[in-house]
């Protein structure tokens, strides 16, 4: 190494920024399931998506790090008393369907917070394009359809390291 | 042990020019102004306390894209007209937007500044002074809801940062 590269290393170190950054993304949806011909007495199952589209977010974090994410809350709310069984998927129609939720709901609930099955960072790789929330509910459902709320919150940290 | 026996004599001698120090410095109250990052530019008074001919405290209005307040701790230990320093100061920026961008968001911290550089002139009168360090700040920044396209019912919370970057001061001091 020359003389004159070995004075300025110290310098080079510190001639850098350092910092982190922390943040909090929510997700809040009314998700409205029409209602059902069949009689309320047979168990059926019915669809309903909702678009779910931060991909220019998540771009914009990328071009800065590499973000590190986490699901803080993953919940339900409404009249389920009649549901069943609930499956919750992300698709962005480039990757394999993400599968959130898949479990039986006990009855009488109100609201649910749900584990959920995939990591945060799996959940924010699907969310670089424009996704789709998928919702699949399964029970003894009213003929008038039934409004449920979704809620969705990621917390988002980021290391940024940039020599300048 | 000769050296022993003088130690007692540099300590009485250390001593009296302390107290001999101490007589002569009186207080003094000046003006200070900086271009600096990340305060921008700055202007304040800065005074001299009695009894501490090396300490300089300043307290100083700043403008970048905002204003902000900020105040300083000046060591300058040697009366010379060529001399190391460092500085610290404790600062605050309002919130600002960047101007020419759409929906900026804005952004508002408190920082740290360590320094050190170099004073050329009167310790005791003008001293122009360089300085450079690494600032550590804290700080948010609220509004990104406009500033990024999301589909309906995403909201982001105002993302919090901390760090430390690289800082420069260019600084002019006078003590009246």
């Amino acid at each position: 190494m020359n003389t004159h590269r070995f004075f300025f290393l110290p310098f080079l170190t510190v001639a850098c920024v350092s910092a982190h950054v922390s943040e909090t993304v929510s997700f809040d949806q009314e998700v409205f399931f029409p209602g059902v011909l069949l009689p309320s007495s047979v168990t059926q199952t019915v669809e309903q998506s909702e678009p779910l589209d931060v991909s220019e977010a998540v771009s914009k974090l990328k071009d800065l790090g590499s973000p590190s994410v986490s699901i803080s809350e993953n919940s339900l709310s409404g009249d389920m008393s009649f549901v069943s069984h609930l499956k919750i998927a992300l698709e962005n129609g480039n990757d394999p369907t993400l599968t959130l939720v898949d479990m039986d709901i006990a009855p009488g609930e109100t609201v649910q917070q749900f584990p959920v099955l995939v990591s945060g960072d799996q959940l924010f790789s699907h969310l670089a394009s424009p996704a789709k929330v998928r919702f699949w509910i399964t029970g003894k459902l009213p003929s008038a359809g039934t409004a449920l709320h979704y809620h969705l919150s990621l917390s988002v940290s980021e290391q940024i390291n940039k020599s300048l | 042990m000769k050296m022993l026996s003088i130690l007692p004599l540099l300590a009485i001698l250390s001593v009296h020019s302390i107290a001999s120090a101490q007589e002569k410095v009186p207080f003094k109250i000046g003006m200070q102004a900086d271009l600096s990052v990340p305060s921008g530019v700055a202007l304040g008074l800065e005074a001299r306390l009695p009894h501490l001919p090396w300490f300089k405290l300043g307290l100083s209005g700043t403008y970048t894209l905002a204003p902000g307040l900020r105040g300083n701790l000046l060591l300058d230990p040697i009366n010379f007209p060529i001399a190391p320093v460092t500085n610290v100061d404790v600062g605050w920026q309002s919130p600002f937007t960047v101007p020419g961008i759409k929906n900026s968001p804005s952004s508002t911290w408190t920082y740290c500044d360590l320094q050190g550089g170099l004073a050329v002139g009167s310790r005791d009168g003008f001293r122009f002074m360089l300085l450079a360090g690494m600032s550590y700040l804290d700080g948010n920044v609220s509004g990104l809801q406009g500033f990024v396209n999301t589909s309906q019912g995403v909201s982001f919370g105002d993302p919090h940062f901390n760090g430390w970057v690289p800082n420069a001061k260019m600084s002019f001091n006078w003590l009246f």
